[in-house]
């Protein structure tokens, strides 16, 4: 285990169970990405619903006797239970939500040991950014039909606990006086959230664009991949729809992360706002999606290039978390590698 | 040259009128100027002076088609053009006629008066700017070179002008530049199809192809009149107002004359599209050319204003992405605001390009001006967007929900007696507080306004956003200052190590309170798994502000408030006490000196000098509170408290290089002059006696503090505004709009919805139905 040097006594034994549940979450998310695969792989190509409706869109008077198509498929979870490899898709949901808890029974048990909230550093902080990935990717699944994200998403929540568990992984305990605040728990709970949000916001956005290739008949055999990929998917604008949605939701929750964060510098630095890289980045981050969500809005925005914004906003989140981190110093540059 | 830029405004109907009345003028073969002053005395008082001109040119003699140039201001260019084509060709009256009938409405912009206004309060607002810069820049140095000269005081208000005065010599090119584009972007939101406002003029000046419309206008009206197009095209060669379209259409003459190609000609020389003309070819074959030169001078001028709409919108999601990407170097670059020794640090690392960066304004960003220039485009842009909104918003909540669409097949039907119906959806839907209209035939009802206010508010809040910013920061003050335990400081800029004061700050003025360290109590954890963990980190300050004496505790995370200031604690540190006599037993230093922090264990180093002794002497030094020596790491601490403290000290003999007139640092030790005496490890109370029989002893250690102290207003502002800022989002990205109608038909009612927004949803109509049924 890699809590060699910890000393014997409970606390210790919490560490180590903390450890424990996190690798046998990774087993468990493992097989759920097998499921998820599977169930992926067995969809029914687009192509074939592509053919369902090219009537309705060459007659006029059959698209307006569709009692409004994209009411429907929004409102719910897709209504089909014969859809081929729906069953792994649901036991790959349920595994899901055995990796959701049991990855949530390891943070609490960090934090137990820790004696504060388990976000003091970065390792701590992927642990939970993880959960949060998990929990926004379960969350929109008791919403929506959202089977076929699964391959997508168990593959970045393992990345990152992988990640934090082999190269982040600390035995720090020490918190910065700076860190220790009731802002801790309200300012980087948000963020992490938002992380976890616009993870899988990216990721859709990403899909759309896979999606809306998909649409043309591939060429080359990198083409013939996301083809192949892309026909899987729901329909673009399904996509879009969604990862608006969830930046939607997002967007307010990283304005309130930046205002607490600035509410506490006041108090622990002095000035609410003095251009220290990770707020700088946390600026841009907000920038890039306050730009989405206009380029929604804007006839020449919407669809391809508002998913683009999408996937910079989360390159530009990644980059402010691992780049800020290991790159910059600066005033957040106490997060212990 | 006033009214060539700006034309007085001259209403649709008169010209509509005017034109008439000259067609039936020519047409009779009247003269046209007892009409005309006929027409004076009926029309209203701004067209008057255009007539008069008017008249003033046809009795000297001018042919019609000249005389309206003198009075630019009374037709439209194309209609001028379509005169001229006319006069050129004797069908004068018949292309006026022509001109009369197309002069419908939808042409022309319905506000041209209200246009002319804010174009003209624009021009006043710049105008007045260029006089205040003139008086800022030139007229109150002066004024206060005056004052200076006398020894006068200089009152609050003139001081906060002279400041004022300041930043505008600084940046009066940025605000000419913002006004000047301020003004660019509302005129053009006001623009008018004519192309008659300055903006639309410069455009079409800049633009050649924007004319095109208005070609294509006289082009259908003098073939509708039955000129042949050869001869229209000449005429239109010798007289369009734009050089470029002139040189076009006398190539294009040449080809028609040479090859009659007919609109290929207009292709060739990039009037017309290759779609546009063979479209135009093609509507000639089928002899309904006037026609389609109309359609596509209309398709023409919808695809412009097309243009500058998405250019409008476009803009903002681009300058986000700028001012994102604009913020980038300062992240990668040290900052002269956060951490001035990292940029002299730069400097001496790349003394080639550190100076053109600096000169690029690359090391203070977020101050440059350009970075300025973003984000006041943003927010001039966003004024531009969020105002007309705001007053198109307010008239469509005024009038309420709007008629209902024409009856689709599929919206659903509830069989009954029609106005039960109704009266049912309307109590329901009232109940459900929709806002409702009922009239005799239908219930049109609307929910779901507060989304359009939470987007504007959202905006508004974000310029009140700046506004609190910049209050904040012209009004506010802060300084840095390091304190040792029992001394302590004043509030006055000289007291501080850095001071940062606004622009409108007196620095004279600032509260006088005196800060005074008593003790600093730090706390480790000593738990294995937590070691070295602080528990507690409290400084006992006195504080005496207006005479009066307390004893305020302050900790990371909870800043003491004094007078208007709060002063906050940012770090802290230990500073060893030495004592050095010299040979002969003067005490020559006795004090403690600040050490900065290597690590998280506080291993700190710092400089101790002793002028006085002789010869000087100089010490490095590195003070570890609980000390080890390691192989790797030398002399460190591998504990934050103080548990075995021990100072190790490396000493110099010589000339320290204070009299040099160079400034130095406290933290650096110049060892140019100095010998190096030998390395000695003290423990508190042991001494060391160096070589020239001076002594040092170390006598203990006090701990320091560094405490900022700060004064800003703009904070509280600041939050509100973001608070306001962050509800009104919510509720544009929450809040849906939708809309039901209920249409009484034969035997019942048909419920129809539309939702404004990204996703239809019938929710709202399928529970009014099961209400209805």
């Amino acid at each position: 285990m890699v809590l060699t040097q910890a000393s014997p006594g409970s606390a210790a034994q919490v560490a180590e169970f903390s450890n424990t549940m996190t690798y046998a979450t990774m087993l468990v998310l493992v097989v759920a990405m097998i499921a998820f695969a599977a169930s992926f792989a067995a969809r029914r190509t687009q192509s074939i619903d592509l053919r369902q409706r090219e009537p309705a869109l060459v007659g006029g008077a059959a698209v307006t006797a569709a009692p409004m198509p994209t009411g429907t498929a929004d409102a719910g979870p897709d209504p089909d239970p014969d859809e081929p490899g729906r069953r792994a898709g649901n036991i790959a949901l349920s595994l899901s939500w055995l990796a959701f808890i049991m990855l949530f029974v390891a943070v609490v048990a960090r934090g137990v040991w820790a004696g504060r909230v388990p976000w003091g550093n970065m390792y701590e902080f992927s642990l939970t950014s993880a959960l949060a990935i998990l929990g926004v990717y379960l969350g929109v699944s008791t919403r929506r039909d959202v089977r076929w994200l699964g391959i997508f998403v168990i593959p970045l929540v393992l990345l990152t606990l992988g990640l934090a568990i082999t190269v982040l992984y600390t035995e720090t305990q020490q918190l910065v006086p700076a860190l220790d605040s009731y802002w801790l728990v309200i300012h980087v709970s948000m963020a992490i959230v938002c992380g976890g949000a616009f993870l899988i916001a990216g990721t859709t956005a990403a899909l759309y664009l896979i999606a809306n290739r998909a649409q043309r008949p591939a060429g080359g055999p990198l083409s013939k991949l996301v083809c192949a990929v892309g026909r899987r998917l729901p329909e673009p604008e399904r996509l879009d729809r969604l990862s608006y949605r969830i930046v939607a939701f997002a967007f307010p929750v990283w304005t309130f992360a930046i205002v607490a964060g600035a509410i506490w510098a006041e108090s622990a630095w002095g000035r609410y706002w003095g251009w220290d890289p990770k707020e700088t980045w946390a600026f841009i981050t907000w920038v890039i999606f306050a730009g989405y969500l206009h380029a929604q809005s804007t006839a020449g925005w919407k669809g391809r290039k508002a998913s683009w914004l999408a996937i910079i906003g989360l390159v530009a989140y990644i980059f402010n978390y691992f780049g800020v981190n290991l790159l910059f110093t600066g005033l957040h540059s106490y997060g212990g590698v | 040259m006033i009214s060539r830029l700006f034309p007085p405004f001259v209403s649709r109907q008169d010209r509509t009128l005017l034109l008439w009345l000259m067609a039936s003028s020519i047409e009779h073969d009247r003269p046209l100027v007892p009409a005309l002053l006929a027409f004076r005395r009926d029309c209203a008082a701004g067209t008057r002076p255009q007539i008069d001109l008017l008249v003033n040119a046809l009795e000297s003699g001018l042919p019609l088609p000249s005389a309206l140039e003198a009075a630019p201001a009374l037709l439209p260019a194309d209609v001028q053009l379509a005169v001229r084509v006319g006069a050129d060709s004797g069908a004068l009256a018949r292309l006026l006629r022509e001109a009369v009938s197309r002069q419908r409405p939808g042409r022309q912009a319905a506000n041209l008066a209200s246009l002319a206004w804010l174009i003209y309060a624009m021009f006043v607002t710049v105008f007045m700017l260029l006089v205040t810069a003139w008086m800022m820049i030139s007229l109150i140095p002066r004024h206060q070179k005056i004052f200076d000269e006398f020894g006068m005081e200089i009152p609050g208000l003139t001081r906060m002008v002279i400041s004022v005065s300041d930043l505008f010599a600084l940046y009066w090119w940025l605000i000419l530049v913002l006004a000047l584009s301020g003004v660019w972007l509302l005129a053009d939101l006001f623009r008018r199809p004519a192309g008659e406002s300055l903006p639309a003029r410069l455009a079409t000046w800049l633009r050649p192809r924007r004319a095109l419309p208005a070609l294509l206008d006289v082009l259908s009206l003098s073939i509708t009149a039955g000129r042949p197009l050869a001869s229209t095209v000449a005429t239109l060669a010798r007289y369009h107002p734009l050089p470029a379209i002139r040189r076009r259409l006398l190539a294009v003459r040449a080809d028609l004359e040479s090859s009659g190609s007919g609109w290929q000609a207009f292709r060739q020389h990039g009037l017309l599209r290759p779609a546009e003309a063979a479209a135009l070819d093609a509507a000639q074959r089928t002899s309904s050319l006037a026609w389609a030169l109309d359609q596509l001078a209309e398709t023409r001028r919808r695809r412009g204003r097309f243009r500058l709409r998405l250019l409008w919108e476009f803009c903002r999601p681009v300058l986000l992405l700028l001012l994102g990407l604009a913020a980038i170097p300062g992240s990668l670059l040290p900052q002269r605001t956060s951490d001035s020794v990292a940029v002299s640090n730069y400097f001496t690392e790349h003394r080639e390009l550190a100076p053109w960066l600096d000169r690029l304004g690359l090391f203070d960003v977020y101050g440059s001006p350009w970075f300025a220039a973003i984000y006041l485009l943003l927010f001039i842009s966003l004024v531009g967007c969020v105002v007309p909104r705001i007053g198109v918003h307010y008239r469509t909540w005024r009038a309420g929900p709007p008629e209902p669409p024409r009856r689709r097949s599929d919206d659903p039907i509830v069989t009954g007696d029609s106005q039960v119906l109704l009266d049912t959806a309307e109590t329901t839907l009232r109940a459900a507080r929709w806002r409702v209209r009922r009239d005799g035939a239908h219930v049109a009802a609307e929910k779901g306004y507060l989304r359009e206010t939470g987007n504007e508010v959202f905006h508004v809040a974000l310029l009140g956003l700046l506004l609190a910013i910049g209050w904040g920061a012209v009004t506010g003050w802060h300084g840095n200052v390091v304190v040792r335990e029992n001394t302590g400081f004043s509030n006055s800029v000289s007291q501080y190590d850095q001071f940062t004061v606004g622009r409108f700050v007196d620095e004279e003025a600032i509260s006088p309170f005196t800060v005074r360290l008593d003790s600093f109590d730090v706390e480790f954890d000593r738990d294995p798994v937590q070691m070295g963990t602080p528990r507690l980190f409290d400084a006992r300050v006195s504080v005496t502000s207006d005479g009066e004496q307390n004893t305020e505790f302050l900790s990371v995370n909870s800043p003491v408030k004094v007078a208007d200031a709060k002063v906050y604690l940012i770090g802290h540190g230990y500073a060893p006490r030495l004592r050095i006599t010299d040979s002969d037993g003067t005490v020559v230093f006795e004090d403690s000196v600040v050490f900065t922090q290597e690590d998280a264990n506080y291993t700190s180093a710092g400089v101790i000098k002793a002028p006085d002794a002789t010869p000087q002497l100089g010490f490095r030094g590195l003070f570890a509170p609980t000390a080890a020596i390691s192989e790797e790491a030398g002399p460190h601490s591998t504990f934050p408290g103080p548990d075995n403290p021990v100072l190790f000290l490396s000493a110099f003999a010589g000339d320290l290089g204070l009299d040099d007139g160079v400034p130095q640092s406290v933290f650096t030790l110049d060892e140019t002059d100095m010998e190096q005496l030998g390395l000695q490890s003290l423990a508190p109370g042991d001494d060391w006696e160096l070589p020239g029989g001076q002594t040092v002893e170390f006598l203990g250690f006090d701990r320091w503090i560094s405490v900022k102290v700060g004064h800003d207003e703009g904070g509280f502002w600041a939050l509100l505004a973001i608070v306001i800022a962050v509800a009104g989002m919510t509720a544009s990205l929450f809040i849906r709009r939708r809309r039901l109608w209920v249409v009484a038909t034969d035997d019942g009612v048909s419920v129809a919805a539309v939702q404004r927004g990204r996703s239809a949803s019938v929710v709202d109509r399928d529970e009014l139905l099961r209400a209805l049924r």
